[in-house]
């Protein structure tokens, strides 16, 4: 790409005409952008110059600026040049594309460094020199318009600021666009038939207690939800139609998702209440509504398998305000994305670089995330207690927690096909307000939110703390973020269900649908192998085998927080309920004792004027009116006052923190299934610690809530079986989750740097980074998966041989076991005699072996050292990804803090 | 002998190695307390507390050898223990007096060299605190006290004879010498006479005479003259590495330093420019000056060109990584984690010394020039700036062998003051020439191993075993300050060597992801930027279980490595069985569903 780079100097305007007329001369063609179908040019500008970034616009690349309808296009003539002979990575935007829908905030330059915010939708008269333009992706760029014919500038901003900004969903390009609507992507369930919502019902055991309701059909009852949604079995249509006017934008309560147990997770928006009733019909209004909760409530307990009060998360409190979160962003922002114009004052910042980090709040708000969905997965796994996320909208931070919830409980969400029905059913059907929480029109500007951002860096944060447990990479995750403001999709469009839906019957300009899992539209496939993390299949093939054999899961923190705060819920919720007048509950006294150990810190909770467990436990065991405030729910300090959600939460952190070492030295000791040693204990009964002197349940919770003398029988039984299958799979230390017990400290979590930090060169690291353990996992999995092929092609063989004494039984699980190659994608074939080739001495040959990887070398050519480019992760700038020559000295040079 | 790691817990066997322990026969010995071989029974107090800051007191035993402290809790079943070296304690101190009221606020607190503090609480009326604290003064301090270090008592036989590992003939004839500008010197240091900080053996440019040498090594600080770290074998770009010349304020010049200066820079041909890195801050080193010392000036040394890198001092580095372990133990305030972090300077110093070496590698193979590096007295900031640099820019020092040279040579040898700066056996711990530099480099080897994680054939276990045995007094290697005294104290023969017993437990610090085919001729350019560096929590922080890795990396792709092993062994054993029944004819294969 060293071509492209022409050196112009400001300064020197002579040499600069020069050096510049000569590229002009060099020019062959006329330069013209790529053009989707239905893409038209608006506005063009030759000879704009774009800077590189943190060069103190001191070199870059002189091309034409275009504006079309859906892009900001950037061509130079070496583009036009390649034209013919190199695809671009992304079929849909050039190496210097911005959709406009991208585009956040447009500045204008002036000497001095002195800036100009220009207004959308204005008209410049001024002259603009240089331009700037931010972008919701957190990318930005910088234009020069000094060659530009006198104008010719004005025009192209001015067509800019009419075109990035429409003042209706309507007026974005997937109206436009031509390309053809997406076919269903297999395997992903969009949520908007009932047939998805009844098989997603099938999938997580909760037939019993939920049903199907089609009472918003045509959206009459609430215009933010699907028409299809899940509700409580005792409900009737009717119900749901009456209680929803009870609830903030008529959202009822919706389940979401349940486990095996028959817990479930249920998102709800608060009752419709003015703060301050005035007239006593309103305050008979807001008593009613209440009523109306409780009724609900009341039915998710009777909807749950044992009839357990429910877990009312109040979000609102435990979470800070969506506001907040947009502030938080901007500085992320400013601090990430729009660093200085010179390196050096770049990394003379760069020292100052965390806490500047822990100022934008960022990861705090991650934090924040990550815990109150790990208490989630606790409290389901450990209490088997379900779960209702309360909010006053419904729609963003319960989509969050409940998303991320799944993450850890359900390993399906952590497949690419379960995690885009979980994006699709979450933030999607359940009508998470993207349009306005995107700013995806102009109206929208102070509603916005970048909730699904956060909700990628959390996913992110899982993702390190768990790399073998998910099946796609953080390129995946990069590429979603950087396709939410692409406009030919609508995935990410609307604000609703029904936006969407009107938006398609529309008679006028119908659109077309085109979803964003359907990546065929942006990668061909060797790019998407990019998404695949090489280290799934054998986590998946480890719990395929263990299944198979009937082995629990070797989930290396057993069943933390028995103690504490947990149990001291569940005695909460049962006790509270004796005033409900239901039976087998306790006495009060009982639970008492149950307390002593944490008294003190529930008389801190007083302190904090929070509503604490106590006080409501108190209020509950006071309160006579069958219905009310009876209801445990855990609401949290102010976000704003205190950085901490929630002493409770804390607490029940600790406790789970305490439950895990006593476990580790414990249980784990006694040599029960660890995921250390395990192909040794495997085989020896797990023995049972009780978790409290004074008696109580396991500590130990295996598979959910398979008995340990089951899994033991099992074990026995499959023993002789187990000496038959050809590949141990079930005996490498290889952990297998039931739930992620993620860490949620700020200290836990990292700087998405791959992601954050990739619009500037000086971040790569050359040659290495996450992309390298990519590749070398890849060729090991790959290599793996061969042997295992061979194996049982061999066994074969050898069974065609003895088919006189036949060994029928391992042969059949050879092939039971191998039979899982095809659901774990299917490599490119290869032939099996070729394994004679001793891969292990020269690994670059294990990674141009095959067809994948020989393809994936055109990313990361393993083959030429030092060329290396660590950015996978940004497969849309094909220039980051191009084999970078070693720098010359002079552009090294800058690359290095300059002490004097 | 776990190295000091201490919960003795399943996950905890990252950091643990087992060794055999043949000694149970002591008189005073408990059946239960793991011996190494020379490691005797000292003392002993029943009914003891440990204040866990993460559990909460844990009741039990804690017993006192010549090498370490032993908990055991009292508790059935399985029993806590903390099995710790008493090298890693920096200080003890007495907690509460006979007015102590109150549950366990009477006892000892020992404060750790490695980012610990222990708590033991005693029963006022076993009256066990004083002999315990007297044991523990002894053998936590046994140079204090006139006792031996326990390196020289441990019997351990280790399959691998760990001194033998670096031969410096041998290393610089790897680096292709002697050539026509450079030799190999083993003469004039013979005795140490000249430098009694450097080592016998030296690469020095092959103009220069005996006298040149002598005369340089005067004008040098403590002897210490320019040479030869490392040389591209095809570029000849070099590195040297020495101390700051004597110019002091009257600006004394040396014409036979100055000439040699300028036979490095022509010792390669491809330069007309000698680059040197003075590792301090400018300031740091005017200010030198005042000490008879300085810097080189463009006057005398016209053909240089001088760069100061901003590296603090050692004393700037000690109160860094003190204000590091406040923040790590025993609690974390997460809200101000990232600006508590920020405001102990740590990640800044490591960036500083990271950016410096990257400096060098730059220079060295981008600009082909060859580069000379000092501080001061060239045995800290210089010793790590050198061994980045070398680590960066040649993969030999990159696999377990080389790494292990890369420590003998750059710091052992050329006499980084171990000894004063972790203070074995000695309880002056406030001592000022106390000071973390090594750990600052193992930390900075991290931060590229971070980086390229293909790029080593070690892993992160081996440097927190390094680090753990620096404080340990187990192995001699990182006994005294320098060669000279190493060969004075006979420590080769008295003493065994770390890398004798890490080179029999190999296997353990075998990076999987080890990549060598095209690791070699990578040259390393990390990225010193703090939205890259990471503080190294399993190492700071490993002490606090939040920080416990769920799934620790290397421990995943080695069961990929075993299990690769164990297929292969398989897909053998079964071509085995089909070639013993005879000649394969024409089977109808069984396609298997990938191909089918």
């Amino acid at each position: 790409m060293e071509s492209f780079k022409s050196y112009i100097i400001i300064d020197d305007a002579e040499s600069d005409v020069n050096s510049f007329e000569r590229i002009e001369d060099a020019r062959c063609v006329q330069l013209e952008p790529r053009l989707l179908p239905g893409e038209t040019v608006i506005a063009l500008a030759p000879h704009v110059l774009k800077f590189s970034p943190l060069c103190e616009r001191k070199h870059g690349v002189s091309g034409d600026l275009f504006i079309t309808n859906f892009k900001i296009s950037f061509v130079t003539p070496q583009d036009a040049a390649d034209a013919d002979g190199i695809t671009e990575r992304n079929q849909l935007l050039s190496s210097y594309d911005i959709c406009l829908m991208n585009v956040d905030r447009i500045y204008s330059l002036h000497s001095g460094g002195r800036r100009k915010l220009l207004v959308p939708g204005s008209n410049l008269t001024g002259a603009v020199r240089e331009l700037q333009i931010l972008c919701k992706d957190l990318s930005s760029h910088l234009f020069g318009f000094k060659f530009v014919p006198n104008g010719a500038e004005r025009a192209i901003v001015n067509a800019m600021l009419h075109h990035c900004y429409p003042k209706r969903v309507e007026l974005h390009f997937a109206f436009e666009c031509r390309l053809p609507a997406t076919q269903d992507v297999p395997g992903v369930s969009m949520f908007r038939q009932a047939q998805d919502w009844d098989e997603e019902l099938r999938r997580c055991h909760s037939s019993t207690g939920w049903r199907i309701c089609y009472a918003n059909e045509n959206y009459q009852v609430c215009p933010s939800l699907s028409e299809v949604i899940v509700v409580s079995s005792d409900l009737t249509d009717d119900d749901i139609a009456k209680a929803s006017a009870s609830f903030r934008g008529n959202r009822p309560p919706i389940w979401c998702w349940g486990h095996k147990s028959g817990c479930v997770i249920v998102r709800m928006s608060t009752v419709s209440a003015d703060s301050s009733p005035s007239s006593n019909a309103m305050i008979d209004r807001k008593q009613e509504n209440e009523k109306v909760e409780s009724i609900m409530l009341e039915n998710i307990r009777k909807a749950h398998s044992r009839r357990k009060q429910p877990l009312i998360l109040e979000l609102d409190t435990l979470l800070p305000p969506v506001k907040d979160l947009q502030n938080s962003f901007v500085k992320l922002r400013d601090l990430i994305c729009v660093p200085p114009d010179s390196m050096r004052i770049l990394w003379d910042q760069d020292d100052r670089f965390l806490s500047q980090l822990e100022s934008t709040r960022w990861l705090h708000m991650v934090s924040s995330c990550l815990r109150l969905a790990s208490t989630v997965s606790r409290v389901i796994m450990d209490q088997k207690v379900s779960v209702v996320l309360q909010e006053s909208s419904g729609r963003d931070w319960s989509a969050i927690i409940s998303s991320l919830a799944q993450i850890l409980l359900d390993s399906h969400c952590r497949t690419i096909q379960g995690f885009h029905s979980l994006v699709q059913k979450e933030w999607v059907a359940l009508g998470h307000s993207f349009s306005t929480r995107l700013g995806r029109w102009t109206v929208s500007d102070g509603e916005q939110s970048p909730l699904f951002n956060l909700f990628l860096d959390c996913v992110w944060q899982i993702l390190q703390q768990f790399p073998a447990q998910f099946e796609f990479t953080s390129t995946y995750l990069i590429t979603i973020w950087d396709s939410m403001h692409l406009s030919v999709f609508d995935t990410f469009l609307f604000d609703s269900p029904r936006d969407r839906k009107c938006a398609v019957l529309d008679n006028q300009t119908p659109l077309t649908s085109r979803s964003v899992w359907d990546w065929s539209l942006q990668y061909d496939e060797n790019e998407q192998e990019l998404f695949y993390n090489p280290l799934y299949p054998i986590s998946k093939r480890v719990v395929e085998t263990r299944q198979s054999l009937g082995l629990p899961p070797t989930d290396p923190t057993p069943a933390p927080p028995a103690s504490q705060l947990t149990s001291q819920l569940a005695q909460t919720l049962m006790t509270s309920s004796l005033n409900l007048g239901y039976p087998n509950i306790r006495t009060r006294s009982g639970s008492i004792s149950s307390l002593n150990r944490h008294s003190s810190y529930l008389e801190d909770l007083k302190l904090d004027g929070t509503e604490t467990l106590n006080r409501s436990w108190m209020k509950a065991g006071s309160r006579s009116s069958l219905f009310g405030a009876g209801w445990n729910k855990i609401k949290g300090v102010a976000f704003g006052t205190s950085p901490r959600p929630s002493r409770i939460l804390e607490e029940y952190e600790k406790s789970m923190l305490e439950g895990e070492i006593i476990d580790a030295m414990g249980t784990l000791k006694a040599g029960t299934v660890s995921t250390r040693n395990s192909v040794k204990d495997a085989f020896t009964p797990p023995s049972i610690t009780p978790r409290h002197k004074n008696g109580g349940t396991n500590r130990w919770t295996v598979c959910d809530g398979q008995s340990l003398g089951q899994s033991r029988r099992s074990l026995q039984q499959s023993e002789d079986e187990l000496r038959n299958v050809p590949v141990p799979w079930h005996k490498i230390d290889w952990s297998v989750y039931t739930v992620l017990p993620v860490m949620p400290l700020v200290a836990n979590l990292k700087f998405w740097a791959q992601c954050y930090a990739r619009f500037f060169p000086v971040f790569d690291i050359r040659g290495g980074g996450d992309l390298t353990n990519f590749c070398q996992n890849w060729g090991y999995v790959d290599e793996l998966m061969m042997l295992e092929n061979t194996i049982a092609s061999l066994e074969a063989e050898l069974n065609y041989y003895n088919q006189k004494s036949p060994k029928s039984r391992s042969g059949s699980i050879s092939r039971r076991v191998s039979s899982s190659n095809s659901s774990i994608r299917a490599r490119t074939p290869t032939p099996i005699q070729e394994e004679a080739v001793d891969y292990s001495s020269n690994p670059s040959l294990i990674l141009l072996r095959q067809k994948p990887l020989s393809s994936l070398s055109a990313f990361y050519p393993f083959t030429s050292q030092r060329v290396l480019n660590d950015k996978g992760s940004h497969i849309r700038s094909s220039a980051e990804f191009d084999l970078r020559v070693k720098p010359e000295e002079e552009h090294y040079e800058g690359d290095f803090i300059v002490i004097s | 002998m776990s190295s000091s790691s201490s919960v003795s817990n399943e996950n905890a066997t990252d950091t643990a190695i087992k060794v055999t322990v043949h000694n149970r026969s002591d008189s005073l010995s408990f059946d239960d307390i793991p011996l190494l071989s020379g490691e005797k029974l000292h003392g002993t107090a029943k009914e003891v507390t440990y204040l866990c800051p993460h559990i909460g007191p844990i009741k039990g035993n804690l017993t006192v050898t010549n090498y370490k402290l032993y908990f055991k809790g009292t508790e059935k079943g399985h029993p806590f223990i903390l099995d710790v070296p008493l090298g890693v304690v920096a200080r003890i101190e007495k907690v509460g007096g006979v007015s102590s009221r109150g549950e366990n606020s009477y006892g000892i607190e020992l404060h750790c060299k490695d980012m610990r503090n222990l708590r033991f609480a005693h029963k006022q009326e076993n009256h066990s605190r004083r002999n315990l604290f007297e044991k523990l003064q002894q053998y936590a301090f046994p140079l204090t006290h006139k006792l031996p270090l326990f390196a020289f008592e441990l019997q351990e036989v280790y399959a691998e004879n760990g001194w033998s590992v670096y031969e410096p003939v041998a290393e610089l004839k790897r680096m292709g010498l002697p050539t026509e500008s450079w030799i190999i010197n083993t003469r004039i240091n013979d005795n140490y006479d000249i430098c009694d900080t450097y080592p016998a053996v030296w690469g020095v440019p092959a103009m220069a005479t005996e006298d040149d040498l002598r005369n340089v090594a005067g004008f040098r600080s403590r002897g210490r003259l320019p040479v030869l770290s490392w040389i591209n074998p095809e570029t000849q770009a070099s590195i040297t590495r020495c101390a700051q010349p004597m110019i002091g304020v009257s600006g004394r010049r040396c014409r036979e330093d100055e000439r040699y200066v300028q036979m490095i820079l022509d010792a390669n041909a491809q330069a007309h420019k000698l680059f040197i890195l003075d590792a301090r801050p400018s300031v740091n080193a005017v200010a030198n000056k005042a000490r008879g010392g300085g810097y080189e000036t463009d006057d005398c040394y016209p053909n240089a060109e001088l760069v100061f890198l901003d590296i603090h001092n050692i004393h700037v580095m000690r109160e860094s990584l003190r204000k590091l372990k406040e923040i790590c133990f025993p609690l974390i305030d997460d809200a101000r984690w990232l600006s508590n972090l920020e405001s102990t300077h740590w990640l800044e110093h490591i960036k500083c010394v990271l950016a410096g070496a990257v400096r060098v590698v730059d220079k060295v193979e981008n600009n082909r020039t060859s580069v000379m590096i000092h501080c001061s007295d060239g045995w800290d900031r210089t010793a790590q700036l050198t061994s980045l640099s070398m680590l960066m820019l040649d993969s030999y020092y990159r696999t377990l062998k080389g790494f292990e040279v890369l420590i003998e040579k750059e710091w052992l040898s050329f006499g980084h003051k171990f000894a004063q700066r972790i203070g074995h056996g000695d309880d002056r711990y406030q001592d000022a020439d106390r000071s973390p530099v090594f750990v600052q480099f193992i930390d900075c080897v991290w931060q590229v191993m971070n980086q390229f994680p293909h790029a080593f054939e070690f892993n992160e276990h081996l440097l927190i075993t390094i680090l753990d045995h620096l404080y340990s007094n187990l192995f001699g290697t990182f006994f005294c300050n320098s060669e000279l005294q190493r060969v004075k104290e006979d420590i080769k023969n008295r003493t065994v060597s770390i890398w004798s017993f890490i080179n029999s437990h190999s296997e353990d610090f075998m990076n999987p992801l080890y990549c060598a085919a095209v690791s070699s001729n990578q040259v390393l350019v990390p990225v010193a930027s703090l939205r890259h560096l990471r503080l190294w929590t399993s190492y700071y922080c490993r002490w606090n279980p939040r920080f416990r890795a769920q799934e620790p990396v290397g421990a995943r792709s080695k069961q990929l490595l075993a299990l690769k092993a164990q297929l292969q062994k398989k897909v053998d054993d079964l071509r085995k069985e089909l070639e013993s029944r005879g000649p394969r004819v024409n089977v109808p294969r069984v396609s298997s569903p990938v191909y089918g």
